[in-house]
């Protein structure tokens, strides 16, 4: 024993200084490692379903245009508007050449007509009234009937005599015609006829009108009706395949899509869902990630039903609280809305008030305190079954829904932990939170269509949760809020 | 396992290779952390909280000097940056003489008691203590950590040793009066 250095004496005893530490140091230590992992590991299922996504919509980018060309070549109306321009011309330069054709043979055929038939002169109104019926009624059929019906009608009207048929006349009227065909679609045959029967009126009052005139412009008329029915159905049969396109293209009802969204969990009032001693305390709602798939269904053009699985969890902090562990905690300490974890049964948690708590300080008295200052964390998993409706505001390659709807909340995970600087300590479960729980749902979506078959989604919902607590203290209404995104496929 | 493999297992997150690094080291470690904090409980917070940024930070670990001394510097810089987010460490400057040799009568004081002497300590003064006699770190090294000027540190050290003997020779002066009353009491 003697005088010696301060230094020396605490550096001599000090030197090499090591204790074993208690073994719940490592297991609470393990805890929070198994935390972070958890962590951790959420980040990897955002990078996958990322990379999901990418991957399928550069994949429909990329499959897309060959399922194009190898489908019905449809769904855009300007792939047809150009066959249109390019066939309807072509028929009418047909029809006015077979027109002129006809023209020339039944010119040919007039002269040996009128010689033969100067006699069958007929009285042209009730005769053309005839033919107009006849052709009215007959416009299906082929041109030699028509020309034989005709032709009988004519044999029992000989009633006037008549002057040959003017050759001038015959091609006015055939020009009228090929222009009135030109002019007209396949519903509009009748009217042709019929103006057609005007033109024959007017000629009508000309005394050298003869039958035989009026037997070509039958023929004239059920020749162009014939060729008109030709292009008109060519033009049908498109617009059908058309039609047909469409709707196998509207045809797809059912979508599916998977989806991700962080989620906002808060309340609307400033209650606490674990003890009324927790209501003054300040609180914040935590961030946590939504995932899952869903199913639509359309049921019209505008509306959809939609369900799907999503795994969610909120979390929810009530901040400035203080806890300590204590040996024999007094039952009025306990929380009663709290299943305390087994190892943490000794764990008192209070609100921030009394200054000697909040304040470690540095008396040598209260240096052994405990406490610490910090949070209490709530965090629940559930499973989330939506049932939403989906209205469409707009159409086309940018769309804008209104989306409402219910959902069941099935609860898978619970706990409540408290948090001071990087120490995390779990302290058990809330008893008082629903295994089911419903929420009301309301939102916006906003969708970008890659291909009429692939979409991206992005929906901001509103999420109001109806009975998450079955008690809480003060006005508890917690709510949800998130921004879900991701792609759906249409099939 | 030789430390290099525990480490990479550390880094790849194997929760046995963790395990092992802990049984290690923890002793060690565990000693910082008593030296520094004012009592058993936060010692063991803090040891809690150094592993957790070994574990965090080991993939940082370059191989290149001691191990121990690597995961040491952790454990005391995750300690002061604890204070200081705390405010523990006070920044005002006071202005006490520094003594530079400070002599006790009594050597044979048990480490525990020591132990208790240094925990019993403000923060301020049992950082600087520890810092600079027992883990060698410069004044200016402690300013810097502690977000204070070395000439703080110099005089922060001195109270602190003022403040060990005090409870040095008060503590023989309680084993002497403790005896004598003893003796008085058998008389």
């Amino acid at each position: 024993m003697g005088k010696k250095n301060i230094d020396k004496l605490f550096q001599e005893k000090f030197q090499d200084f090591s204790q074993l530490p208690d073994e719940k140091v490592w297991e609470r230590l393990e805890t929070s490692l198994d935390e972070k992992r958890k962590d951790r590991k959420l980040i990897p299922i955002w990078w996958k379903l990322g990379g999901v996504a990418a991957v399928l919509a550069i994949a429909f980018f990329a499959v897309n245009p060959f399922e194009k060309t190898t489908d019905i070549p449809t769904v855009t109306d300007t792939e047809y508007v150009v066959p249109k321009i390019n066939n309807v011309p072509k028929t009418e330069v047909e029809i006015s050449k077979e027109d002129e054709r006809i023209e020339k043979s039944e010119g040919t055929l007039t002269d040996s007509d009128t010689n033969k038939s100067k006699k069958d002169e007929v009285v042209k109104q009730p005769s053309k009234n005839g033919i107009n019926s006849v052709i009215i009624n007959t416009k299906q059929n082929a041109t030699t009937g028509i020309a034989s019906n005709i032709n009988k009608e004519k044999s029992l009207n000989k009633t006037k005599s008549l002057d040959e048929r003017n050759n001038s006349t015959k091609e006015e009227i055939a020009i009228a015609h090929i222009t009135d065909v030109n002019k007209t679609d396949a519903n509009n045959t009748n009217a042709t006829v019929k103006k057609e029967s005007k033109f024959l009126d007017d000629d009508s009052r000309i005394p050298n009108k003869t039958t035989l005139n009026n037997t070509k412009e039958e023929v004239l008329v059920s020749v162009d009706t014939v060729q008109k029915k030709s292009i008109y159905d060519e033009i049908n049969e498109i617009k059908e395949a058309e039609e047909d396109a469409i709707t196998a293209n509207k045809s797809s009802k059912w979508s599916v899509g998977a989806s991700v969204a962080p989620v906002y969990f808060n309340s609307l009032n400033s209650g606490s869902p674990i003890d009324e001693n927790f209501i003054s305390n300040t609180k914040t709602g935590n961030v946590n990630v939504s995932y899952g798939v869903s199913v639509a269904y359309n049921v019209g053009k505008k509306f959809s039903i939609r369900s799907g699985l999503h795994k969610v969890d909120y979390g929810y902090n009530t901040n400035d609280v203080v806890f300590k562990s204590v040996f024999n905690p007094e039952t009025n300490s306990i929380i009663n809305s709290i299943d305390y974890a087994s190892n943490s049964e000794n764990v008192v948690v209070e609100t921030k008030k009394k200054p000697s708590l909040s304040d470690p300080g540095n008396s040598e008295f209260s240096a052994k305190s405990t406490s610490r200052e910090g949070r209490m964390v709530q965090q629940f998993g559930y499973i989330e079954m939506p049932l939403e409706v989906n209205y469409a505001l707009t159409d086309g390659k940018f769309g804008v829904n209104l989306i409402g709807g219910v959902s069941s909340l099935f609860l898978l995970d619970n706990s409540i932990s408290l948090e001071a600087d990087n120490l995390k300590t779990e302290l058990g479960e809330s008893n008082n939170i629903n295994s089911l729980n419903f929420s009301t749902n309301v939102g916006v979506g906003l969708n970008y269509k890659f291909t009429p078959k692939v979409q991206l989604n992005i929906e901001p919902m509103f999420k109001y949760q109806l009975n998450t607590f079955s008690n809480t203290s003060g006005d508890f209404q917690p709510f949800t809020m998130g921004v879900y995104s991701g792609l759906s496929f249409k099939f | 396992m030789d430390l290099n493999e525990i480490i990479h297992k550390c880094v790849k997150g194997s929760r046995v290779a963790q395990g092992q690094l802990y049984s290690q080291y923890a002793p060690v470690l565990y000693g910082i952390c008593l030296k520094y904090s004012k009592s058993k409980a936060e010692a063991e917070d803090n040891l809690h909280d150094s592993f957790m940024t070994i574990f965090t930070k080991i993939g940082q670990f370059e191989f290149k000097g001691s191990f121990e001394g690597w995961i040491k510097r952790i454990t005391v810089n995750t300690i002061m940056q604890k204070y200081r987010k705390e405010e523990y460490v006070s920044l005002v400057s006071e202005d006490i003489e520094e003594a530079i040799e400070v002599e006790v009568e009594n050597d044979t004081v048990a480490l525990g008691t020591l132990l208790n002497y240094i925990q019993e300590l403000p923060h301020k003064y049992r950082t600087t203590f520890n810092l600079y006699v027992l883990d060698g770190y410069t004044h200016r090294e402690i300013g810097e950590l502690l977000g204070t000027t070395a000439g703080t540190s110099k005089s922060n050290l001195a109270r602190a040793r003022q403040i060990l003997k005090e409870k040095i020779d008060q503590a023989k002066l309680k084993i002497v009066v403790g005896i004598l009353l003893f003796y008085i009491q058998q008389i």
